[in-house]
Order: C-alpha cells, then structure tokens, then sequence
C-alpha cells in the first residue's frame, strides 16, 4: 500500500483546516474535550484509509461533519443508555448528555451539504459589531472564559457578558432559518 | 429562564442555576425546544474557520501522526486469535475416548486439554477429585484417569490447585519453568510465558518446588509462603499478597503493585493490547481489588481516579493507548 507523498501534503492541509472546527463542534455535544479530541482523530484517520481527497471540496467538509456527528451520537447513546436498576432519578449531567443528544439528533445533515455554509456562518459572525465579534470569537471559537476575556481586553465581565447577550441575540436571528423552531418535539 | 440559558451557552453558568435550568426542563417541553434550537445554533457557528485555530490544529496533527505510525506498528505485530462468542471452554481431546476405553492403563493415557479464553475462568474437578481453577488465558493438560503411582498435569497460565489426598500417589504439576509435587494441599501456579516469571504459592499443606529443567534444584515450600523463578534462579519469600489467590472468585487483587505491571497483567486477562505512550507516568503504585465481569473500560476509568492519563480506544485492532 503505497502512499504518495502529494496525498500526505493534501491530507495535511485538510487536517490543517478542519480540524479545531469539527472539534469545537464534537465538544458542544459531547462536553470533555479529550472525547472530541479522539472523535475527530478517528474521523481522520478512517479518511486516510478511505483516500477521499480527489473530491470537491464540498463533499469533503459534509463527509467530514457528517462522520464527525454520528461518532458523537454514538457516544451518547452510548452514556444515556439506562442501565437496569438504575434510580429513576437521574442527576443532571446525564439530563444534560439527553438534552445534548435531542439536539444532535435535530441538527439537520443537510446543513453541512450546503454550498456556501461556510460563508453563511462567516456572514452571520461578521454581523456583529466589531468588539462584539471579538468577545464572541474568544468565547466560543478560541473557548476563553468570560473572566479571561474581561481581563485580556481590559473591560469588565459585566461588559463581556452584556456583548455575548448580544451576540446570541443577533445570531439567532441571523441563523434561525437553518435552524427552524421545533414546535413539535419528536419522540 | 432566558438569562439562564444564555449563560448555560457561554459557559458561565454555576451549580444551583444548572440545577434549576434542568429541573425546569423536565417538564417544560418549550424550554427544551428552545435548549435543542439554541445549541444547534451555536453549534452551527463553529463551522466557519479562523485563523486563531491554525496552532490547534498543528498540535492535533503531531498527536495524529504518531498514532497512525503506532496503529501500522501494532497491525505488524498483532497475532489473530479467534473465539466462539458464546463458547466458555474448550475442550479437546487428543486422543480417542472410544480407543482409550477398549485399551487398558498400559496403553496411551488420553490427555484432555482445558482451554480458558481471556476475561474467563473455569473451575473443574479431576478424576482424582482434586479441584482446580484456571485464569484468563490459560491451559490444564490432564488425563481422564490418573494412572500408574503418580497423578501428572501441566498448566500454563495460573491455577489454583485443592489436591485431594493421597499418600500412595504423590500430585505433579508441570509448568514450562517450575515443577510442583504434592501429597495433598493447596497452592497456586502463575506461569504466563509472557509475564517472565513462574511464581508458586503455598497456602495449606507442603508443596516441594522444583526446576523443570532441572529436577535437582528444589525447595520445600510452607505454608503461605511462595516461591518466584525468574533470571534462572529460585526466590523463597513469604506470601505477599494472599489476596491475589481471590482471582478465583473472579477478583483481581492488587497489593503496593506498580500500574504499569497492573496493566501487563489486564493485557492478559483481558486479551486486549494496551500501548502506554508515556510509561514514566504509570510508576505509581496501587492497592485495591477489581472484579473480573466489570470489564477493561470500568477499570481503566477507576485507575485514572488515582492517575491522571487519556484513553484512546482502537476497536477494530483491539488497542487501547493511553497517553499523559
């Protein structure tokens, strides 16, 4: 099994560029980054074995996604199973995981198949006022706690938690046709 | 209710407000509708790339890197072994019964051969009504009648012995290193040829211990004291850990032992390759007792209550790494 060395330098530049993304996005489901971290490694190294790079680029960040999702669903499936006997009470990080799962399971794949996702998130994040941006993108893409960031920019927490109040409100709306109100929940 | 799922997806939220946000949620179907739609959302942003990701992903890259050199490595390696899913034991027999039956004691003993796969054990009584338990991976060649003045079996692997009594015919076992003779007692065996050592411990009754290669070389054991072979000599000590002797109860025991020899030994009990990227981490050194049927992942997870490491779980190959 011979592997070119233009296939290494390709996948590279994948990995390179996909993979903090689909590793954020594994940890907003699966919550301990260590299990994202091998979430993302396994969906790598099954793309090497498959050699999918002769493909658009498109079908790549679906697959990529895609893959990446279901292996979270797997695993939280896996967690919220009831075991036999087990108190009908259930503490809260296992209603959590549930709730994470409901809302996997409601992320449409369709989503990561569309042409210009891409942009459209860029677009929506660009929405923001610039300090705004800023305090989002430390929050949630870089994962900087509030406090972290009041002191890095030198403001105050109140400041920073009032801009992500924002931010949220303007990305909701910026983002809610894709993902629409459930008004009735699936079994 | 809206504040607190706005600090629930910052990250910000304490103890008693995620107590509150998920008691409420149980029953108000339209907080969870608005909890699934507010994830996906800020899911959802994760998709576009930035630039602050490029060192993330130059460090996962590395990480990426040695495990596919480690996956090729232990796919060079790896030895296939198969077992029926349902099967326990497997029982052969070399020779045929109908033969033996019609042939009497002078003729070729049949010899029966006791197979444990890993994660089991088995108990077996002997025609002699000696008992004997096996551990995980392990092997008992005996006859189905004992014959001629002595009663002779080998075992690889580890075995526990409850020898019935009989002073005309001295009980011989037979390990690839040590050989044990017995009038009537108990003791157990450890002989894994991986582990490097055959170790025979005494618990009731007199066991004399020698060299199977060398039947002049040996020691009269007592009881709960052991002996241990290895770099070619024998070793006589006291027992040191008399509740390792629970594995017959499906627990495994382990007393002031280095991690790094405890996950040598669940290699072997479990039939599963553990690969441990940063040994000088598993120095430490526990006490404490794990039952068999809880199954490697449960262990594993309590070990990382006493030692911080990562698990990385390779089903196809049957490898988990652990790393810092």
């Amino acid at each position: 099994m011979q592997i070119s060395s233009q296939h290494s330098s390709q996948f590279e530049e994948i990995y390179l560029s996909h993979y903090a993304r689909m590793k954020r996005f594994a940890m907003e489901y699966v919550i301990r980054e260590e299990d994202a971290e091998n979430i993302v490694q396994d969906v790598f190294l099954e793309l090497w074995e498959q050699k999918l790079l002769l493909v658009s680029h498109t079908y790549l960040f679906a697959w990529l996604f895609t893959a990446t999702k279901n292996r979270c669903l797997d695993l939280l499936r896996h967690k919220t199973v009831v075991r036999k006997g087990a108190e009908k009470l259930m503490d809260e990080h296992n209603i959590e995981l549930q709730m994470k799962l409901q809302s996997l399971e409601a992320f449409d794949n369709k989503i990561f198949s569309e042409p210009d996702i891409e942009s459209v998130v860029q677009k929506a994040i660009d929405t923001l006022p610039k300090k705004c941006r800023e305090i989002f993108v430390m929050n949630k893409i870089e994962g900087k706690k509030q406090k972290a960031i009041a002191a890095e920019l030198n403001i105050s927490v109140h400041t920073v938690e009032s801009q992500m109040t924002i931010a949220h409100r303007k990305l909701k709306e910026a983002l809610k046709e894709y993902i629409p109100l459930l008004l009735f929940l699936l079994v | 209710m809206k504040e607190i799922l706005t600090k629930y997806f910052s990250g910000e939220i304490n103890g008693s407000e995620e107590r509150k946000l998920f008691g409420q949620m149980e029953y108000d179907e339209s907080l969870r509708a608005e909890y699934i739609r507010l994830q996906n959302i800020y899911a959802l942003t994760l998709l576009g790339q930035h630039p602050s990701q490029e060192a993330e992903g130059v460090k996962g890259f590395t990480t990426f890197s040695q495990r596919l050199q480690a996956r090729k490595r232990q796919m060079k390696a790896r030895v296939i072994l198969q077992y029926a899913a349902t099967a326990l034991l497997l029982i052969t027999s070399t020779f045929f019964l109908t033969r033996a039956l019609l042939l009497r004691s002078n003729a070729a003993i049949e010899m029966n051969t006791l197979y444990v796969p890993a994660g089991q054990r088995a108990q077996l009584t002997l025609h002699d009504g000696t008992q004997v338990w096996l551990n995980a991976q392990s092997t008992l060649t005996y006859p189905a009648r004992f014959s001629g003045n002595r009663r002779e079996v080998s075992v690889v692997g580890e075995a526990y012995f409850d020898v019935a009594e009989n002073r005309q015919k001295p009980f011989v076992v037979t390990t690839q290193q040590l050989t044990m003779e017995v009038l009537g007692t108990e003791f157990n065996v450890y002989s894994y040829p991986e582990a490097g050592y055959t170790q025979t411990s005494l618990v009731e009754g007199s066991l004399r211990v020698s060299e199977t290669s060398n039947k002049n070389k040996s020691v009269l054991l007592s009881p709960y004291h052991q002996v241990t072979f290895s770099d070619n000599k024998m070793q006589l000590d006291k027992l040191n850990n008399p509740e390792h002797l629970l594995w017959r109860d499906g627990i495994y025991s382990f007393h002031n032992e280095q991690l790094i020899k405890i996950l040598a030994k669940l290699e072997l009990y479990y039939d599963i390759t553990i690969l441990v990227e940063d040994p000088e981490i598993f120095n430490i050194r526990y006490t404490g007792k794990f039952r068999q049927r809880d199954g490697i992942d449960e262990i594993l997870h309590i070990l990382q209550k006493i030692q911080s490491f990562k698990i990385h779980k390779d089903k196809e190959n049957n490898l988990i790494t652990l790393s810092k």
